[in-house]
């Protein structure tokens, strides 16, 4: 098309139906996009598609939580099995068989696809040998034996203090784990959900590590007996610290409450504690070879105050001394019985 | 897969990928040929280079030499021998790099380093450039020279005892970028992804494709912004000039440059077959001046004019002799016949061998160099007066002074470091002269007691290889006593049972040493509100404390903790002790 | 236009029309080259340093029980008797043993106890508790033993070795090394097995190097728990290293001695020895020596030389006794030189 000569008149229609069709495009969009912005900054909050936010509420994060099962993970009472189960002896696996084996077996408790979390307490980059943190052969002789009863997963799952990494590997918990079967579950950034925890006095809104426990229909705590300078015990109960994230360095405000809030958050299938070492003096840490004694026993309990009770009469060997106080403040909660002598206890003596 | 030059294949037809080139040699010759051999050979190389980052963690270090590229590359060798007189533990490997560049020239250039293939594969894949604004790009520039200032610069400042080669050092560059602002967000993005498969109802265990697994923090690092506009401004200006950093900045670069002066092979012209189209600048990465008087010293030997030659002209050869031929003519007047054949006449051979940096501006380099030692040492930190309480150096440094004579600020070790503690040191802490150089920021993780991973990295000695028995003070080091990188002291003031009535004590329970270095005076008070507390308040015991920071880590007293460690007490240096008794350093 | 006969649009493409074998064997060289990288890098990292993941319980309990023993001397345990655990402490976990004597052992340059509690094999009611200390040097094995021995207890001495015995008790300094032995009961099997604990640290330690000055206190009646050793700063005197000093008679007086490089230096040292006394005093002749009288004390202190033996007596009361002491050494120190040349 030049300019030098006169349009003629077909072309002149078709030049202002180009024009026509153009300006209804451009008014089209023009429209349009105005409407759509109109309508996601003015519509009412909660229509569809409105971004509208008056009180700058609606920018905030979402306090969305989570729940763990309502009874916790425990299974149905038996009649016929103690409450806790005693073994003493030398090798691991014949007295974790005895000690589940006194509460019901591990049949009672893990069947066919179940997919059982294990937590043992990894807090610190120590060796086995110091006591610090759940003996590598209680968790590879538990994992087995889980395995054995069917459980179509199993997870060892710890956040502790020091690098995760660095414990696990220092502490043998994840070749005694792996070599078992279990997958080892390493906390990372995106892992932690908030926990509600109904009547709780302190988390009861907390970061958890939750993934490994999305699905997961069995929960086994397995800890180590240990002196703590805070709390002066670190047992069954105090170990499920290591499940929380966030500011967990406030905890020592009140630590015998926090512990109570812990037994209230988590109620296992059962509970091993690990008396083939204690450490019964220095701790939580440790870190000298003297701190730690041969214990010598495996407890198992669905009742984890029994268990941490006769933790402190029989293996820290303080019977007498009046207990830490977060017994009296789990049992008033009745999350168990502190005074391990009235539950049924079967105490066996292996090889 | 390039297609053949001479002979087109047929599209699509399997066989002619196969058929014998029109110069009778067979397929392979062509599909193997050199430059396809150095694009493998870049990859392997860059692939090792980051599998080697990768492998730079406690899980899964065992004997990996995870700082290989460093210990290759000939100027941190020779730079710590300058300042330090002294050649450390694996650091004689540059001595490969040295020979091979004595016997092929710049090779290092375009086969293995891990930043030149970055830089290669960046300006590749976003060029935008063709024919002849493509062939200009890779004309010689005066600013190529500028490599050989900073070159001369940063080698006397050695030779002072003033590392600072670090700087743009290109494995240092690289490995320092990948560690602080690469690889933090590559984990970031994997974990997030991670948590989305999760959500899903997909559990993967994505671990192995976490550069630092295991941790429930993203790693952070101070100055990473810095780095990261650093690395993506460098690479971004492959866009203006083509290898850019390589060509203008890079002292390594100028350093096998000046040595391949000596090379034994060079690309050798064949002035008789060369018809002056060119060509050969159209790929030449090193702006060599392929199509005339071959710069030795800028040469990559990246191989791409040799792939570029329609005539055959240019080959790899032994330094050919000094007299070559040279086909007498002009442009104007043709090429001289003599009964119908070319004249050719002898004449010396065409090659600029050394740098072409005039006399003078290597002088006025020194000059520079001479006067940067002192800008920087005058600065406060180095000293024994004024040194920044928070530049607190990871267990087994050397003290500070020999400390700057051998950190190359590569950050291997905060790479390594599982806590995160290690930090790259900005301005503040150890002034320009320190920067990018590691110190632990207890604000964001603590030394692990059991823990001597980054000592066995460091290249250099910097950070010298201690056993943990060394570390601990066990057995034969009992005398010497821990290792000490600080001492922890509080702050009354903000310790919720000194100041605020309120039990805690976090940092007596964390404090690893046997005996514990924090005691606490147990006290029963009645609080303002009448309740009864028992309060644990904590104190040091300075003989004992080792200045790991965990107490300042965990410290609930987040922002500016009650238990803070500074750098008074370190044992690595005689002028910094704080305790009249005790084991003095050595 | 003419750029694209020149310039082919599609990128990959190359120009080159030959290509040569030469090349192509080259190309496979350097890739076998990378293999070899691949496979040396492989190949270390499968052989890591076993000492990069040391674990600390291999380090505070070494599997190896001559380790674990550490100087202890094997075979300690009579007929009848047979050997606990042995466990060892260092000056950071001393206390862990001995709570509240701890400072006692730290203060004399302690370097380790090993302890090893011998029962008996028929009746484990009767034990004999070995503690055997490592202190570091002969003088601080003495100083803990005479800082150990109750009152007027009888002292043997022979060989190198110094002991004696209370009840069911047994103390015992020989070399670098003090040692002690409890008794359960103070009965004869326990004296016996004690004898026997002696007779075997005697046999398998070493006597060490006898600290010279012994001998020559000795000589003038003065026990080896009585010495003291001055390592620096002796009577605040920079000059004055390698110091022994004794109780010599009555009051304050001491004997002591030290040792110069050679006869000039030792004159020289004497001579500081003198200046320093006297600048709290003043200068006095008695007879033929020059004394230097303390201001305030009045007490009396000089310093001779014999050879490379720097000699003195420092803080005596009575003129007349404190010539006789100086000459008494004088003349010890004499026959020492004469001994040893």
């Amino acid at each position: 098309m030049s300019y030098g000569d006169p349009m003629s008149e077909s072309d002149e229609d078709a030049y202002r139906r180009e024009q026509r069709r153009r300006f209804l495009k451009h008014a089209g969009a023009a429209a349009a996009l105005s409407a759509g912005a109109s309508w996601l900054a003015l519509a009412p909050p909660g229509a569809p598609l409105s971004l509208r936010d008056p009180d700058g509420e609606g920018g905030k994060p979402r306090g969305e939580t989570i729940e763990l099962p309502k009874n916790g993970y425990q299974v149905a009472a038996a009649n016929n099995a103690a409450d806790l189960g005693v073994a003493r002896g030398e090798n691991v696996a014949k007295m974790l068989k005895a000690a589940i084996g006194a509460i019901g077996g591990i049949a009672r408790f893990v069947g066919r696809d179940d997919i059982v979390v294990v937590k043992p307490n990894v807090a610190f980059e120590r060796a086995a040998a110091l006591g610090a943190t759940t003996s590598p052969e209680v968790l590879y002789a538990l994992v087995s034996l889980v395995r054995d009863a069917g459980a179509r997963e199993v997870r060892v799952v710890d956040n502790p203090i020091e690098s995760p990494e660095s414990c696990f590997e220092r502490s043998g918990l994840r070749e005694a784990a792996v070599r078992a079967g279990a997958r080892v579950y390493l906390p990372t950034p995106n892992d932690f959900r908030t926990l509600y925890t109904r009547g709780a006095t302190l988390i009861e809104r907390w970061p958890f590590f939750h993934r490994p426990f999305a699905d997961a229909t069995k929960v086994i705590g397995v800890a180590p007996v240990k002196d703590h300078n805070l709390c002066r015990a670190s047992m069954t109960t105090k170990n499920w610290y290591g499940l929380l994230g966030g500011r967990r360095n406030q905890f020592h405000q009140d630590i015998h409450g926090i512990i109570a809030d812990l037994a209230l958050m988590m109620r296992p299938t059962f509970v091993v504690l690990d008396g083939v070492r204690v450490l019964h003096r220095s701790g939580p840490t440790g870190g000298s070879l003297s701190d730690v004694r041969a214990g010598r026993t495996l407890v198992a309990s669905t009742d984890s105050l029994a268990a941490d009770a006769f933790g402190w009469d029989d293996l820290l060997q303080r019977k007498g001394e009046p207990l830490p106080s977060y017994f009296a403040k789990s049992a008033r909660r009745k999350l168990g019985n502190p005074s391990w002598r009235e539950v049924r206890v079967k105490e066996v003596q292996v090889g | 897969m390039s297609e053949a030059g001479a002979e087109p294949p047929r599209k699509g037809s399997r066989s002619a990928f196969f058929a014998p080139n029109r110069d009778r040699t067979p397929w392979y010759t062509r599909a193997f040929r050199i430059t396809n051999v150095r694009v493998a050979a870049q990859a392997f190389f860059f692939g090792l280079f980051v599998f080697l980052l990768w492998a730079t963690w406690f899980s899964r270090l065992g004997g990996y030499p995870v700082s290989l590229f460093l210990e290759l590359d000939p100027l941190v060798g020779f730079a710590t021998a300058l300042s330090t007189h002294t050649v450390y533990r694996w650091l004689w490997r540059g001595l490969l790099l040295l020979g091979v560049t004595l016997l092929f020239g710049r090779v290092f250039c375009n086969w293995m380093c891990p930043y030149g293939t970055l830089h290669q594969f960046v300006g590749w894949l976003f060029n935008i450039r063709k024919n002849k604004s493509k062939l200009d790009s890779n004309r010689y520039r005066g600013a190529f020279q500028i490599k050989y200032f900073i070159l001369t610069v940063f080698l006397v400042m050695a030779a002072f005892g003033s590392l600072q080669i670090g700087l743009l050092d290109p494995i240092c560059l690289l490995v320092r970028t990948f560690t602080v602002a690469l690889t933090p967000a590559f984990d970031v993005a994997i974990a997030e992804g991670g948590a989305r498969l999760h959500a899903q109802g997909f559990d993967p265990d994505l671990s192995a494709f976490l550069f630092a697994p295991g941790a429930a923090e993203a790693r952070i690092f101070g100055g990473a912004w810095l780095v990261g506009l650093l690395i993506v401004g460098l690479v971004g200006m492959n866009l203006v000039i083509p290898r850019f950093f390589c060509r203008v900045l890079c002292p390594l670069g100028a350093f096998l440059g000046v040595l391949s002066r000596f090379a034994i092979f060079r690309i050798d012209r064949d002035v008789t077959k060369c018809t002056d189209c060119d060509l050969c600048l159209k790929g030449c990465e090193g702006a060599a001046d392929p199509q005339g008087a071959l710069r030795k010293s800028e040469c990559f030997v990246c191989f791409n004019c040799i792939d570029d030659c329609p005539e055959g002209a240019l080959s790899f050869r032994l330094t050919p002799p000094s007299i070559v031929d040279r086909v007498v003519g002009s442009v104007k007047q043709g090429t001289a016949t003599l009964f119908g054949r070319k004249v050719i006449s002898r004449r010396l051979g065409t090659e600029v061998a050394a740098p072409e940096v005039p006399k003078r501006r290597w002088v006025f380099a020194s000059v520079a160099g001479v006067l940067a030692f002192p800008f920087l040492r005058f600065s406060k930190s180095v000293n024994e007066r004024g040194f920044d309480a928070k530049a607190i150096r990871p267990p087994g440094s050397v003290a500070e002074p020999e400390f700057l004579e051998r950190c190359i600020k590569c950050d291997q070790c905060i790479n390594v470091c599982p806590t995160n503690v290690l930090q790259p040191s900005t301005l503040a802490e150890g002034g320009l002269e320190g920067l990018w150089t590691p110190v632990m920021d207890f604000s964001v993780g603590f030394c692990q007691l059991n823990c001597t991973l980054c000592s066995e990295v460091c290249p250099t000695g910097a950070i010298q290889k201690i056993s943990l028995e060394k570390k601990l003070g066990l057995k034969e080091h009992k005398e010497a006593g821990p290792i000490r990188v600080g001492t922890a002291f509080f702050n009354r003031g903000r310790c919720l049972p000194w100041a605020m009535e309120t039990p805690c004590v976090v940092c007596e329970e964390v404090c690893p040493v046997t005996p514990k270095a924090i005691g606490t005076y147990d006290e029963t008070i009645t609080r303002w509100d009448g309740e009864q507390v028992t309060l644990n308040k904590p104190y040091m015991r300075p003989e004992l404390c080792i200045g790991c920071g965990i107490c300042e880590r965990e410290c609930p007293v987040l922002d500016d903790a009650a238990v803070y460690v500074t750098a008074i007490g370190e044992t690595r240096s005689q002028d910094r002790t704080l305790l009249l008794k005790g084991p003095k350093p050595s | 236009m003419q750029d694209d006969r020149l310039f082919n649009p599609r990128g990959l493409r190359h120009y080159r029309r030959t290509y040569s074998m030469t090349e192509f064997r080259a190309g496979l060289a350097v890739l076998a080259g990378l293999g070899a990288v691949g496979a040396w890098v492989a190949y270390r990292g499968g052989h890591p340093d076993p000492s990069l993941f040391a674990n600390t319980p291999d380090l505070l309990d070494p599997g190896n029980k001559e380790q674990a023993r550490g100087a202890l001397p094997a075979g300690l345990a009579p007929d009848g008797f047979r050997e606990g655990k042995v466990s060892r402490f260092a000056p950071d976990d001393l206390y862990k043993k001995i709570n509240g004597r701890a400072d006692f052992f730290l203060a004399r340059g302690f370097v380790e106890l090993t302890f090893v509690s011998l029962v008996g094999e028929k009746d484990a009611s009767l034990s004999v508790d070995v503690e055997f200390y490592d202190m570091g040097t002969p003088e601080n094995a003495l100083g803990a033993y005479a800082g150990e021995k109750a009152e007027g207890a009888s002292t043997e001495s022979r060989d190198g070795s110094t002991w004696h015995f209370e009840k069911n008790a047994l103390f015992v300094a020989r070399g670098r090394n003090y040692a002690r032995g409890i008794g359960s009961a103070d009965s004869a099997e326990v004296r016996a097995a004690l004898e026997h604990v002696l007779a075997r640290l005697v046999a398998s330690l070493g006597a060490g190097e006898r600290p010279w000055a012994l001998e020559l206190f000795e000589t003038l009646d003065v026990g080896a728990n009585d010495v003291g050793y001055h390592k620096q700063d002796a009577f605040s005197f920079e000059f004055a290293k390698g110091v022994y000093s004794a109780p010599s008679g009555a009051g304050d007086t001491e004997i002591f001695v030290m040792l110069a490089p050679d006869a000039a230096a030792a004159e020289a040292t004497a001579a500081k020895f003198v200046d320093g006394f006297a600048s709290l005093g003043e200068r006095v002749r008695l007879g033929k020596e020059t004394w230097a009288k303390d201001e305030y004390l009045s007490s009396l202190s000089t310093a001779r030389a014999d050879g490379r033996v720097v000699f003195g007596v420092r803080g005596a009361t009575d003129p007349k006794a404190a010539a006789s002491t100086l000459s008494k050494l004088a003349a010890a120190v004499g026959e020492l030189r004469g001994s040893d040349e």
